[in-house]
């Protein structure tokens, strides 16, 4: 049961809504818990056993950080010399934060390499060093992990309280709206508001219901829509035309926003029902204009993941700031700047295509958007230089939709490496764009036989466009929901439910369908 | 105050009362099982069950042999609850004498949150049709991807699923671990063979159950579940795992998919059978030769050359 | 405060560092500049800049940026 099973939908979370209203408010924290718990374990079954692993080890650290760093204040008050004292504890603590980080990131690269490097070993000695296991990843663990090495860090940086509830943490690494795909949460942020059990209200659970609608509908009505055409394609990597290869990169990417999105929208959603407000991990991202941009409006919980635990850290150790140092005095202001950033950039950039996998197109997704960007920097005064002398305006309408077109194109093409089954077959397909094209393919009616009809081209079409809508209001600040509550209530209720029935009539759901996988919880 | 508790009410009376609206709307003229049926004339007998009965029975070969007419209506995935209701639909226009049950499909693992999905969805397609055919907006549209598809024709194969692939399955003497356990029929599946059963009583129709051979599926425990069920109800059964030698079933060729399911082989062996079967226990009439079922002569002759016999 | 001024003005001559409120905001200081800023500021003013402080809070407007150097050589 994910969360697009009607037995979600209709059973497990107006249950869970039901029982959170009735019990005291103290208990509230429990109930959740409770339901996450239920929940994790009938999708992960004995893999939820790392969870608990997770929780319990990231709790104990918490505390043996916090206790390291008062008894170290105390031996200050006891007299001793403050300076010494205060580089012995930052050595002590550091020690204790990296035991935390390996503990966690640890489990989660063995589970995430082991099979692939023991598959390569094997094969490179031709002989079974070590045996392929087939290891499955528990439910979440590439979130969670995120968040329990967050909250070391903070706790470790003191910018949070540790934690001394066990409840509080369990329930702020499980959640269940959460657990699938994110979006990446700070301790500091919800675990106090989650484990409070605050009052629901008529308000947040019709807002929240309208927001998993939305969500529901990204995913019913485009993703699942999309679905069988995009496997068809990716699976035949030499099988079809230039132009249809091209919508391959195209199709795939839309169907990956509706699906990730989506699901990200009814979590924030369900989590607006229990009144928590959860970090937005979308923001239009196909009207970045930069790959820098993309990123921050692109599944912008990772990116900031990476930025805070992984670029920072990394400028701000002394041998990147001296470094960075030397190269401003021998390159300038500029691009000794960017030296200073090649480093830690080229290990967020890694991390993120690590972090997604282990096969080399994750890893080309990654480093296709670490050179894009240092190259971006490096040909900044270039391109300024360059607009300037040709009496171009960079912020008016022509040379803004040029980057946007650029852009996108940038995008498809990073996803087709990403969704590709292998990177010989990514590598086919992006060729083939350019060598097959002009014998057709997109008019000759090839593209009514890969799985999908006519209707459904039609249908996602026109929801895409929907989507594309909602987008433009969003980025001008307009709230939809708050808009259409203030209609009357003829109108506004017509409104509703069009909404509700564009969902029931046009999405994949239901007899003859078993609810699809959600893609970003395979990661 | 009043206003805001009625007002969540309201609105879920509005949404079920549209919901009930569109049934008829949604629901298609002719139901799918009909569609399957139409322009075959008189259907002697019916084989329901999931992917095993799907894979397991050829209704040409009893035409062949015998010149009995029947449909293979089995799908894989079938739910017995769905199929319960289908069932309803066809009995409105055909009158089948007998009814073949493959029963794989009396044994699914109910415990299964995916098996409660099924139930609650076909559950609020009973209750409203438009949720059970609301993907039939398509139809509003001409099909531009068939054009020949508008034309009805029938399948040739009359429902069965032929597929010619050979993986072996390894441990021939699997059925051979008698005990005595018996396995208890899950109460759902219980409650709508039942349901089966009484309707196939009210409507004339003799009810057989038969088990496809299936080392991945079967058990002695399942078979003693079975027997005891066709006992009480005083119902023939056939399963096909005990008296695989007695048909001549080969595990080194009949089988499709490393002991699921048989391959096309294995299934004439059992339709075989199944077709002696109805002749010396059913009272069905050879068709053969009645200019009435001259389809069933032509989508032989592409049956046979199909599946490599001419 | 004016040996701040300087640093900023170094970094980037083009922004209005007495009344712009949001340098990070408004992307008016990307995150290259930052670090600059950031290695300079601990030169100059004998702090450590640990990873947390890195947030818009502490870098919109001048202002918030003195706010916490001055925190930071109490703490130091």
């Amino acid at each position: 049961m994910s969360y697009t099973y009607l037995l979600y939908l209709l059973v497990f979370l107006p249950g869970v809504l039901l029982v959170y209203a009735i019990v005291p408010q103290r208990f509230r924290g429990v109930v959740l818990l409770l339901a996450s718990y239920a929940f994790l374990i009938q999708l992960s079954h004995k893999l939820s056993f790392f969870i608990v692993y997770t929780t319990i080890s990231v709790f104990l650290i918490g505390l043996w950080l916090s206790a390291a760093q008062k008894r170290s204040e105390a031996r200050i008050k006891a007299g001793a010399d403050r300076k010494t004292e205060k580089k012995a504890n930052t050595r002590r603590r550091r020690a204790i934060l990296w035991l935390g980080i390996l503990s966690q990131g640890g489990v989660l690269f063995f589970l995430k390499f082991y099979d692939s490097v023991a598959a390569h070993l094997n094969l490179w000695t031709a002989s079974e060093v070590l045996p392929v296991k087939n290891l499955v990843l528990p439910l979440g663990i590439s979130f969670y992990t995120l968040e329990a090495i967050s909250y070391l860090v903070d706790v470790y940086y003191r910018k949070i309280e540790v934690e001394r509830n066990i409840g509080r943490m369990a329930l702020f690494l499980s959640f269940f709206p959460i657990i699938m795909e994110g979006p990446i949460c700070r301790y500091g942020e919800l675990a106090r508001p989650l484990w409070e059990g605050k009052q629901l209200t008529y308000r947040n659970l019709t807002f929240g219901a309208q927001r998993l609608l939305w969500g529901l509908f990204k995913k019913w009505v485009i993703a699942d829509r999309l679905s069988p055409l995009v496997s068809t394609l990716f699976n035949h990597p030499g099988g079809y035309q230039g132009g249809v290869m091209a919508l391959a990169g195209i199709l795939y990417t839309l169907q990956l926003y509706a699906d990730f999105s989506g699901c990200i929208d009814m979590t924030i959603g369900t989590g607006e029902m229990f009144g928590l407000t959860l970090p937005e991990n979308f923001r239009q991202p196909f009207f970045a204009k930069t790959p820098s941009e993309f990123w921050r409006r692109w599944h912008i919980t990772l990116g900031a993941w990476f930025k805070d635990y992984i670029f920072y850290p990394l400028s701000l150790t002394s041998g990147i700031k001296k470094l960075g140092k030397s190269a401003r005095k021998k390159l300038g202001k500029h691009y000794g700047q960017i030296a200073q950033t090649l480093i830690p950039l080229f290990a967020v950039w890694l991390c993120n295509g690590v972090w997604h996998g282990t096969g080399w197109t994750y890893l080309f997704y990654g480093m296709y958007y670490f050179v894009l960007i240092v190259t971006g920097e490096l040909i900044e005064p270039l391109v300024a230089s360059g607009t300037a002398k040709l009496g171009i305006d960079r912020s008016h309408w022509p040379w803004r939709i040029l980057q946007t077109v650029k852009m996108l194109a940038i995008i498809f093409t990073g996803e087709l490496f990403f969704r590709a089954t292998s990177m010989p077959n990514g590598w086919q397909m992006f060729s083939s764009i350019f060598t097959g094209f002009g014998k057709g393919g997109i008019t000759d009616g090839a593209l009514l036989t890969l799985g999908i009809t006519f209707q459904d081209y039609l249908l996602a079409g026109i929801a895409l466009a929907v989507v594309l809508v909602v987008g433009v209001l969003h980025e001008r600040g307009i709230h939809i929901r708050e808009r259409v509550a203030a209609w009357p209530i003829v109108p506004r209720w017509c409104f509703y439910f069009a909404a509700l029935f564009a969902v029931l009539i046009f999405g994949v759901y239901g007899f003859g369908h078993t609810p699809a996988d959600l893609i970003y919880a395979g990661f | 105050m009043k206003t805001k508790i009625l007002k969540p009410f309201l609105f879920l009376a509005i949404l079920a009362a549209l919901m009930a609206a569109l049934g008829p709307v949604f629901r298609p003229k002719e139901a799918e099982e009909l569609t399957q049926l139409k322009g075959l004339g008189e259907i002697d007998y019916l084989v329901v069950g999931d992917s095993e009965g799907w894979a397991s029975f050829q209704p040409m070969e009893v035409w062949r042999e015998d010149g009995f007419t029947g449909y293979n209506l089995s799908k894989p995935g079938q739910r017995l609850q769905d199929f319960y209701a289908d069932l309803q639909t066809v009995l409105e226009t055909q009158h089948p004498k007998v009814l073949l049950l493959e029963t794989d499909i009396l044994y699914k693992n109910l415990v299964s949150l995916t098996e409660f999905e099924g139930l609650l969805t076909s559950s609020l397609g009973e209750l409203f049709p438009f949720i059970r055919y609301h993907e039939q907006w398509q139809k509003v549209l001409p099909d531009l991807s068939s054009s020949e598809k508008n034309e009805h024709t029938p399948d040739y194969a009359r429902g069965a699923y032929i597929n010619g692939t050979v993986m072996p399955y390894p441990d021939p003497d699997y059925y051979k671990a008698e005990t005595d356990q018996v396995k208890k029929m899950p109460w759902l599946y219980r409650y709508f063979a039942e349901q089966i059963v009484s309707l196939c009583k009210e409507n004339n129709i003799q009810l057989i159950l038969y088990s496809s051979p299936s080392p991945k599926n079967w058990t002695y425990a399942i078979h003693n579940g079975l027997e005891a069920f066709a006992q009480e109800y005083d119902l023939e059964f056939i399963d096909f795992n005990l008296i695989q030698e007695e048909i001549g079933l080969d595990w080194s060729t009949d089988c499709l998919d490393d002991g699921d399911h048989i391959n096309f082989a294995g299934s004439r062996k059992v339709t075989t059978y199944l077709s002696e079967y109805l002749a010396s226990h059913t009272r069905l009439t050879d068709h053969r030769g009645d200019p009435a079922f001259q389809i069933w002569d032509t989508d032989l002759r592409t049956y046979l050359t199909t599946t490599g016999q001419n | 405060m004016d040996e701040l001024l300087e640093i900023l003005e170094d970094i980037d001559p083009d922004n209005d560092y007495e009344n712009d409120e949001h340098l990070i905001d408004d992307a008016h200081l990307d995150s290259l500049s930052l670090l600059q800023l950031v290695s300079e500021l601990e030169d100059t003013f004998d702090i450590q800049v640990t990873p947390t402080e890195l947030i818009p809070a502490n870098f919109n407007s001048a202002k918030a940026i003195w706010a916490m150097v001055q925190r930071l050589q109490q703490e130091g």
